[in-house]
């Protein structure tokens, strides 16, 4: 490590070692320089597999840091960052504090990060959660009773109608719909975030659920004069997972590359890697721009709006994806420039995990 | 002969927009508004089938399924729920429920269902 002009030792104390809480020394590029015994204890390893690896990494599994992390945010700000994050590698909530440190020259080289499991923060989850759960319950109590209502009218069974009545009757429906969909979403996202989504995994033929999920989606692919492809290879390719979640996966994605392509294709590829099955969704639309991909995952980002008048979406999607992904112990992340189109890449184990 | 239908929901409005479907579909519709008043109907006016809400107050639906299945293994009775993966849902397989109906989805299509039990449950009492 190049850090021998820096006493690390200095900073850290028998009382890290000794508490509960997960402690650990990060330096300016996310590498991280040291554990406690807690977080060693808990992930039943040695120190040598964490030492100068990327934190991000290590922690949450992911290619980069997480928009909420509050390391990061230590690093523009200069001060004591805390945040709450919930863990999907873990499969716990954590509260997290991060204070900076300095060398002699008062010059910042990382921060200590700790991180606990936040009873108070539990507490507030299961509120928010049932908070969640009994709203979407009475939202869609009148939103079934006015779907109906409507769907009564429409099929003459309150008397005819006529053509105008009809076509207005049709958007009202359609909207109703909309509303439900996010009520969805909103109620998913939820328990994603915790933790309380339970996944009925077994192997599933990747394949047919393609198939299936493009099939709903070829009318208005045509309607936009977009091309929809599939593209993979002739043997089955078997993944284990939760085949609704997966499919939910599909769907977002292919929401997105339909909604903001005007012209082009949409292809979804799959292929069997030694470790995993490898999924991608591609569309060759409006693309995203560096600073907007640091946070396409975030909840309700949605980045151009302007295009495709009508094609409103929730902003959950990718997020819903995202935590789908994460559960399922794959990777997802975005390649996309400006107007270059846009690619979704995710993975899928092929066998259960070794308990 | 018209088919007799129990429909069991504390919500007035929902009760009135399910009764003119049915209603369409060729059924006589008889309401209740909760557990209670589901149990004395069924004994009362003997419907070939029960549609049953599964969130009330007082005896909510699975209370009231399980003292209808005591009574009655074979009458046809289908959970109604405002959500698509009802947790509960697990618990009324196990109870016995004949299906389960979503306020949420299309109505017509969920009806075709309950024909067809209310056909095979007939069957199953001629026997």
């Amino acid at each position: 490590m190049k850090h021998s002009k820096i006493d690390f030792n200095r900073f850290w104390s028998p009382a890290f070692e000794t508490i509960e809480e997960f402690v650990f020394l990060i330096d300016n590029d996310f590498n991280l320089i040291k554990v406690n015994k807690s977080f060693l204890a808990f992930t039943g390893k040695k120190e040598k597999d964490f030492i100068a690896k990327k934190c991000y990494n290590i922690v949450h599994g992911t290619k980069g840091p997480l928009s909420e992390c509050p390391h990061q945010r230590m690093l523009r700000t200069q001060k004591f960052e805390s945040g709450e994050i919930y863990n999907f590698h873990f499969q716990k909530r954590l509260s997290v504090r991060t204070t900076p440190i300095y060398d002699d020259n008062y010059k910042l080289i990382g921060s200590i990060h700790i991180a606990s499991e936040n009873t108070k923060g539990k507490k507030i989850e299961q509120l928010k959660d049932e908070f969640v759960r009994n709203v979407s319950h009475e939202l869609r109590t009148p939103l079934s009773i006015s779907k109906e209502g409507i769907s009564l009218i429409l099929d003459e069974i309150a008397g005819k109608i006529n053509k105008k009545q009809k076509k207005i009757l049709i958007a009202a429906k359609s909207n109703i719909d909309r509303l439900a969909r996010l009520i969805d979403n909103l109620l998913d996202i939820s328990r994603i975030e915790s933790g309380k989504l339970e996944l009925k995994k077994e192997l599933i033929d990747i394949k047919v659920l393609i198939k299936e999920i493009a099939s709903t989606f070829i009318s208005r692919a045509k309607e936009k004069g977009l091309e929809l492809r599939l593209n993979y290879p002739k043997q089955t390719l078997m993944a284990y997972a939760d085949r609704d979640r997966i499919g939910e996966v599909f769907t977002n994605l292919l929401e997105n590359a339909v909604k903001f392509s005007k012209e082009g294709c949409v292809e979804i590829t799959a292929r069997e890697n030694e470790k995993d099955i490898a999924c991608a969704v591609t569309d060759t639309g409006i693309g995203i721009s560096k600073r907007d991909l640091s946070r396409i995952f975030g909840k309700f980002e949605q980045f151009g709006r302007t295009v495709g008048p009508g094609e409103k979406g929730t902003g959950l999607g990718l997020s819903i994806a995202w935590g789908i992904v994460q559960m399922h112990k794959g990777k997802i992340w975005i390649k996309s420039k400006p107007n270059k189109g846009t690619r979704v890449f995710f993975t899928l184990p092929k066998k259960a995990e070794k308990a | 002969m018209k088919k007799k239908i129990l429909v069991v929901d504390d919500e007035p409005d929902f009760l009135e927009m399910i009764k003119m479907r049915l209603e369409a579909n060729k059924y006589e519709v008889v309401t209740a508004v909760n557990g209670k008043e589901a149990l004395r109907k069924i004994k009362e006016e003997r419907p070939a089938a029960v549609l049953l809400d599964i969130l009330m107050p007082k005896l909510d639906g699975l209370e009231t399924l399980k003292r209808i299945r005591r009574q009655d293994k074979n009458l046809p009775v289908f959970m109604i729920s405002a959500f698509s993966n009802e947790e509960r849902f697990k618990a009324a397989r196990q109870l016995k429920a004949s299906g389960f109906i979503v306020k949420t989805s299309d109505l017509k299509k969920q009806l075709r269902t309950i024909a067809s039990a209310i056909r095979l449950s007939e069957k199953y009492r001629a026997l």
